[in-house]
């Protein structure tokens, strides 16, 4: 009997020896940090799935006002039901279909206005850096004017002339925020351009075209990926901001930072209202960053310079 | 040496003078492109004719470079028309919220300064400890927190319980405890983080360990060399966040009441007082780039090296 008993706890050690050999083995393929990886990776996931999926997934219309059922508490309170997972505000709409709705405009905001300000800003920055000359000089120049410009004055400014709009949120960020891609990719092609593999790319006849697409951009990739994730937070607040003081989403457009002003008159007794908005945007912001921080350290941890 | 010194700060000057001819020329064709004002400004029940007469009369019709000449000769003048509200000159209206303005700023710059600074150089000379762990994951919050967003729980959490710190407006002293924080929050983490790197890159300077090597204190080697060098790129860290102050004022001051020119500036877009948003606008800009001239020639004073174009 003990016999039996001592082989078979010996096959399941040795299994699990196996096993955990094999794991490790694995493991140790895996990047560093990627238990921490796997969570930013989750909560991006979740965002990004609630801002396509919005119009399915939603328990309640989003925008469907209801006197019945105003201001139910979320289902944490002794009064709250899981129908209203997070309540309902003033005007009796669901809570968490709106910051499923919410997400909507964020992940909206983001997809356009990074990948718009990284083509614009990394075009100009490889021109300038290979070229040289007028067209370089002209380029940091306008750096320089994009760096005293107050972005954010001027959406306020627009948004009184001519309304709240997100297109023109997204067209006044990504001509606030290309500037900073384009010096990043000019200092590091005024560096590569020295290197032996550019001469030789020469040497045999590249063409400026694909000298710059095939040979200069392939190496600024990297640090221009890092510099677009830790854009996330930026572009997610900016919106939000702009959103709260009434200049950025349009009166149809749900927004997070909306969601805070709405719920501002309410904060004594229902501080939740403006909370989970709130919470919502810190945690996407801060999960940017530390991808971004991720991303910095596993690619080339020499770029510490990046923000 | 002196006139080397004057002919820099002249030729910073006149950089300063082409970037805010650019922001204008911006703000003049992006206005303009982005739409027709007199439509919108318009009341309701204008007919077709009123809005013709009223962009004649704001000189809408004419061609553009024209418009363009007779805006800029306007901003020289600082004449920016009637505030359509108040019916005083907008400049005038704007000067006066202006002083609580910079007080606000000032007050965030100098909590940022104070919080982030001494973090800074505890972390980088500790590095690993405590203090070091605790300021990072500090400043990782401190620049995910939307600053309204942190105002509001401010109110909630210290201003409805403490009866000394009001919930708003300017009437007592103490009512900037609370704006000051919420505006410092987020620069201070970029000071955190700034002045950490700038110390560990001074620390391992050749003339640190020489200055250990012939025996100073280790007080000595912190404040008198390490600190001193690493202050240098702080310095123009503060220019650059002057801008970063002046947008997050402008949401501080709608959340505290605080009655300056954000405050202004959201009132005013409301109530589609065109003209005071764009004097806001326009003065601020001029700020920022004076504020990062006057950065950039100080910083020349301090750093030689700068001067003799050395770096």
């Amino acid at each position: 009997m003990s016999g039996q008993a001592s082989q078979t706890s010996a096959t399941l050690a040795d299994a699990f020896g196996q096993t955990s050999q094999r794991w490790r083995a694995w493991s140790r393929r895996l990047p560093r940090g990627w238990p921490l990886l796997c969570v930013y990776l989750a909560v991006m996931g979740l965002f990004l799935f609630a801002g396509i999926f919005a119009d399915w997934i939603t328990p309640h219309d989003p925008t469907k006002q209801s006197l019945v059922n105003r201001l139910q508490d979320p289902v944490w309170q002794a009064e709250g039901t899981s129908e209203f997972f997070f309540g309902t505000d003033g005007l009796g709409r669901d809570i968490l279909s709106r910051l499923i709705k919410g997400s909507q405009t964020s992940l909206l905001v983001i997809v356009t206005i990074i990948p718009g300000s990284l083509v614009l800003g990394t075009a100009i920055g490889l021109i300038a850096g290979w070229r040289r000359g007028p067209f370089d000089s002209f380029a940091m120049r306008l750096v320089e004017v994009q760096l005293a410009f107050p972005a954010f004055l001027f959406a306020l400014l627009i948004a009184a002339m001519l309304g709240p709009s997100l297109r023109n949120v997204i067209v006044i960020l990504i001509l606030f925020l290309w500037a900073s891609y384009a010096r990043l990719v000019r200092a590091e092609v005024l560096s590569l351009r020295e290197r032996e593999f550019v001469l030789a790319a020469r040497t045999i006849g590249a063409s400026d075209i694909r000298l710059m697409t095939r040979h200069l951009l392939p190496n600024v990739v990297n640090s221009v990926v890092i510099l677009a994730t830790l854009n996330v937070s930026i572009v997610i607040i900016a919106e939000a901001s702009l959103s709260f003081l009434g200049a950025g989403a349009g009166p149809e457009t749900i927004s997070w930072g909306k969601m805070v002003a709405e719920g501002r008159d309410l904060l004594k007794i229902r501080f939740w209202l403006t909370g989970i908005p709130g919470i919502t945007i810190m945690i996407i912001a801060l999960v940017g960053n530390l991808l971004g921080d991720w991303l910095r350290d596993y690619l080339d941890p020499q770029l510490r310079n990046i923000q | 040496m002196r006139s080397e010194l004057g002919a820099t700060a002249v030729g910073r000057f006149l950089r300063s003078i082409a970037v805010v001819f650019g922001v204008v020329t911006i703000v003049f064709f992006m206005s303009r492109g982005a739409g027709d004002p007199v439509s919108r400004l318009a009341p309701i029940d204008a007919s077709q004719q009123e809005i013709e007469e009223a962009k004649e009369r704001y000189g809408l019709n004419d061609p553009m470079i024209e418009q363009y000449g007779r805006f800029l000769w306007d901003i020289v003048r600082l004449e920016f028309g009637q505030s359509f509200r108040a019916t005083r000159p907008a400049t005038d209206v704007v000067g006066e919220r202006l002083v609580a303005t910079i007080q606000l700023g000032a007050a965030g710059l100098f909590v940022a300064f104070a919080i982030g600074i001494p973090l800074g150089i505890v972390a980088a000379v500790r590095r690993g400890g405590a203090t070091d762990i605790f300021s990072r994951i500090g400043a990782l919050f401190g620049q995910a927190v939307p600053n309204f967003w942190l105002g509001l729980m401010l109110i909630l959490f210290v201003a409805l319980y403490i009866d000394f710190i009001p919930t708003g407006g300017r009437t007592s002293p103490q009512s900037i405890i609370l704006p000051a924080i919420t505006l410092g929050s987020f620069p201070a983490a970029a000071v955190m983080r700034f002045t950490r790197s700038a110390m560990l890159d001074t620390l391992q300077q050749d003339y640190i360990r020489t200055a250990r090597a012939k025996g100073l204190s280790e007080r000595a080697v912190l404040f008198k060399h390490a600190l001193r060098n690493s202050m240098l790129a702080v310095i123009t860290l503060l220019g650059l966040q002057v801008g970063n102050i002046l947008s997050g004022a402008i949401i501080v001051e709608t959340v505290f009441a605080w009655p300056g020119l954000g405050q202004l500036i959201i009132q005013s877009i409301v109530a589609t007082d065109y003209p005071v948003v764009q004097a806001s606008v326009l003065l601020t800009s001029v700020w920022i780039v004076f504020i990062n001239l006057v950065v950039d020639v100080s910083y020349t004073f301090i750093d030689p090296r700068i001067r003799t174009g050395a770096i």
